[in-house]
């Protein structure tokens, strides 16, 4: 027994999977790489120009070859984990915003290496972040190598797993052999993968150059692929429910198409960030109901097809000054990871992603401790359904002083209370200056994974030649 | 290009929160069966006592413990019907409970108020339920009043005769009502019967509904219990209800407490068939986790929206439209 969130019944689903077959082969998704064509027209794609369309027996025989299961993996042992999630969505920060919050200056400036670093070491060191993705990028680079150097920062000063976007198949075979060097070689990687890829698509049904060679070089070298699809409603997607999720859903099964024809056994996530713009200023706004919902039925999709998610799903708005405000957000939060996600990129975003802050971390990963009590797992079973305790204590009894309630108590009632909050130790007014307080002691104290000198040199080495490589815009 | 119309098509508009497997829902309801046929419930009320054995359940008069075979329990689950009219004084205000539908109602039953003009918190008074259901009334999106606060300036052996009054002359919306004992239930639908012409007519046009709480664990209070034979006697809708406390008045385990929960509902929906069958009949909800530290129900905790989530889906599960407590 435990808390699912979801859209459609298994009939609306099947008519979300039928169409997206017959989408894919009769419209099929603009490809810019010619090698991607190649590959997909000699294992039976149509393809006309840049046009690629898939035959629906084409679609159905690959998705036969669907990983059900794959681990993500970490430097740090303690930190590995599988996904499909049996006990809770995993949690990220979200990506990529192009501001960070200076608490000092009271306003947004540009993120640097060193504002990473600091982050890398703040998630490394909070044991509700599960998987870690560059909230924020490096400003001193551009185009692919800022990418890269936000790959190297968070691998080189986390020892959790890393999600990176991939623009490009160089990007990404620089970012691959970052990966397997820190973790311990190709072989090594396959079992422990430390890095996924995000190659989004460009919503509708186009998947550029770049994101098609980099979805190549992750499948063949075994990095779980997230192809995170991002349709909004009126502007990028029709102005309906099924519709947006239609093209999630075709635009995940392009993704997927090219990862199993590049390497039957890659790992794909099925992955949306979809959602509704503010109608008014044409900006994304996490906040609308439509996110949540649209979650919910991608992740209904994801189950139906019995494949691991990943879903953005910020929760924004804070104001903790009042307690209604803080549980507000708990509520929030929880909402957003009951359509049970495997991995939730969320953390630390403000101002629809525009701007991020180490203190807003820190903040969303308090809400996140709380929102976890709507998360557990509660058996039935001839034990937790307590029959022969029920008939023993009858009708007028109680259970207070059962040794069933003391056994169990403390799992099945979250005890908790909101206000106990550590964020609210020096009064509720003063939350921002508190959770400061907290980040600072991180930062002052926390160590991240440790490397040795043969292992830092060789990093180095791949750093070099990408810097030397890689485009600036 | 022409789409013809899908048959056959089972569709789902908007979202739900599933908690739990077909499994587990089936599990829950033949703990529930084993508990009523075995353990059975202490019942108050004699009356009502001569209702259940007489429709086939065994009962031991000494100990006022009532036994509800299986099979009573599955006919009368099947009896009480899917859909539910709660009619208001005004039609354009009637309301459908049917799966799927999603209504809105106030909360009760509170003893204080904050006064909306001096902002100072003191013990409510029937001029408080009038503006409640005046207030109700005009928004749009509450679709039920419930008894909402308490008339202390009243004498309690006739506030909730105050209460009905000054709802049912303040709203035209339908009101969910608990009377204390049969007497005052018969009163309120009385007052029901004035407004829309008759007590024949209430059937067609029940403006008032019944709601009455066992004490957990498995008990059926006399007041509470003969009130509810009373609107199920002249067709009007019940909404038994209850509010059993994990780890309290059920087992800790959320299992064990639906079970608990799922018994006693049950129990008063088999008198309700028996004493009309086919009358309309909710399954209701208020069941919550205990503070154990300060031994109170905690209404805004995770595992009431939890509960009231696992109700939902055995109401529905039933056939049976629900009626549980939000935060």
């Amino acid at each position: 027994m435990h808390s699912v969130l979801s859209m459609m019944s298994k009939m609306e689903q099947e008519t979300i999977h039928e169409t997206s077959l017959q989408l894919l082969e009769e419209v099929g998704v603009v490809i810019g790489s010619e090698n991607v064509r190649k590959m997909l027209e000699a294992k039976g794609a149509k393809v006309i120009g840049e046009n690629v369309r898939f035959p629906k027996a084409m679609t159905e025989e690959m998705l036969g070859l669907i990983v059900h299961t794959f681990p993500i993996g970490a430097y740090t042992e303690a930190y590995r984990k599988q996904v499909p999630s049996i006990t809770h969505p995993f949690s990220t920060t979200a990506g990529y915003v192009p501001y960070i919050y200076d608490e000092d200056a009271g306003k947004n400036r540009y993120a640097t290496e060193e504002d990473l670093r600091q982050l890398c070491v703040l998630a490394d060191a909070s044991p509700e972040m599960d998987c870690f993705w560059p909230l924020m990028m490096p400003g001193e680079y551009t185009g692919e190598l800022q990418e890269f150097k936000a790959t190297e920062i968070a691998l080189r000063n986390i020892g959790k797993h890393v999600q990176c976007s991939s623009a490009s198949g160089d990007l990404a075979r620089y970012q691959i052999e970052m990966a397997q060097t820190v973790a311990g070689g190709s072989e090594a990687f396959r079992k422990n993968p430390v890095l996924s890829l995000l190659s989004a698509p460009t919503t509708p049904l186009a998947i550029e150059h770049g994101i098609a060679d980099a979805i190549v070089e992750s499948a063949r070298a075994g990095v779980p692929i997230i192809p995170m699809s991002l349709p909004q409603m009126t502007t990028t997607s029709p102005a309906t429910f099924a519709a947006d999720t239609l093209l999630v859903n075709s635009e995940n099964l392009a993704c997927y198409m090219i990862a199993k024809c590049a390497a039957e056994d890659a790992r794909v996530f099925y992955a949306s960030d979809a959602g509704a713009p503010n109608l008014f200023d044409g900006g994304i706004d996490y906040e609308n109901c439509e996110y949540v919902l649209l979650s919910a039925g991608d992740c209904d999709m994801a189950r139906f097809y019995d494949m691991p998610s990943a879903m953005g799903c910020s929760v924004e708005y804070k104001d903790f000054s009042t307690k209604a405000g803080f549980e507000r957000n708990i509520f929030r939060c929880a909402m957003k990871l009951m359509t049970r996600v495997d991995v939730a990129c969320w953390i630390g975003t403000r101002e629809s992603c525009l701007s991020s802050s180490l203190v807003d971390v820190v903040m969303d990963l308090e809400v996140l401790r709380y929102a976890k009590a709507y998360f557990r797992h509660f058996p039935v079973n001839d034990y937790t359904l307590a029959l022969d305790i029920i008939k023993e204590k009858g009708p007028r009894g109680h259970f207070l002083d059962h040794d069933h309630t003391f056994a169990n108590f403390k799992e099945n009632i979250f005890t908790d209370k909101s206000e106990n909050s550590f964020l609210f130790a020096n009064g509720f007014e003063n939350y921002r200056q508190t959770a400061k307080e907290k980040l600072d002691q991180i930062l002052s104290t926390h160590k991240g994974p440790e490397f040795d000198s043969a292992l830092v040199s060789e990093l180095d080495k791949i750093a070099a030649k990408a810097e030397a490589t890689l485009k600036e815009q | 290009m022409r789409r013809n119309i899908s048959c056959g098509r089972g569709l789902l508009s908007g979202f739900s929160l599933n908690v739990f497997s077909e499994e587990e829902c089936e599990r829950i309801h033949l703990a529930t069966l084993e508990l009523l046929e075995t353990t059975g419930v202490f019942c108050e009320s004699e009356r009502a006592i001569e209702i259940f054995e007489a429709g086939g359940c065994r009962v031991d008069h000494e100990k006022k413990i009532v036994k509800i075979p299986a099979w009573l329990v599955e006919d009368s689950v099947r009896k009480a019907p899917p859909r539910v009219l709660m009619a208001g004084r005004d039609p354009k205000n009637d309301v459908v409970l049917e799966s799927g539908r999603v209504n809105f109602l106030t909360f009760g039953q509170g003893i204080m108020v904050i006064d909306p003009y001096t902002g100072e918190r003191r013990p409510s008074v029937k001029k408080d339920i009038a503006d409640v259901a005046r207030l109700v009334d005009a928004l749009p999106n509450v679709d039920v009043i419930e008894d909402t606060l308490y008339a202390s300036d009243k004498d309690e052996r006739v506030a909730m005769l105050h209460n009905t009054e000054a709802t049912l002359s303040n709203t035209t919306k339908h009101q969910s009502q608990g009377a204390d004992s049969a007497h005052q239930a018969k009163l309120a639908i009385e007052m029901a019967a004035a407004i829309v012409g008759g007590k024949d007519k209430l059937k067609d046009r029940p403006i008032i509904s019944g709601g009455g709480c066992p004490v957990s664990p498995l008990t059926l209070p006399e007041g509470n219990t003969e009130q509810l034979i009373e609107y199920a006697s002249v067709g009007l809708p019940c909404n038994p209800l209850s509010m059993a406390m994990a780890g309290g008045s059920t087992p800790v385990t959320l299992a064990g407490t639906l079970t608990v929960h799922n018994a006693e509902i049950l129990s008063y929906i088999v008198m309700i068939q028996l004493v009309n069958p086919g009358n309309p009949c909710t399954y209701g909800s208020s069941t919550t986790a205990m503070d154990l530290r300060r031994a109170i129900a905690t209404v805004g905790c995770p595992e009431l929206g939890m509960i009231s989530a696992a109700v939902a889906k055995m109401a529905q599960f039933y056939k049976i439209p629900s009626f549980v407590a939000g935060t």
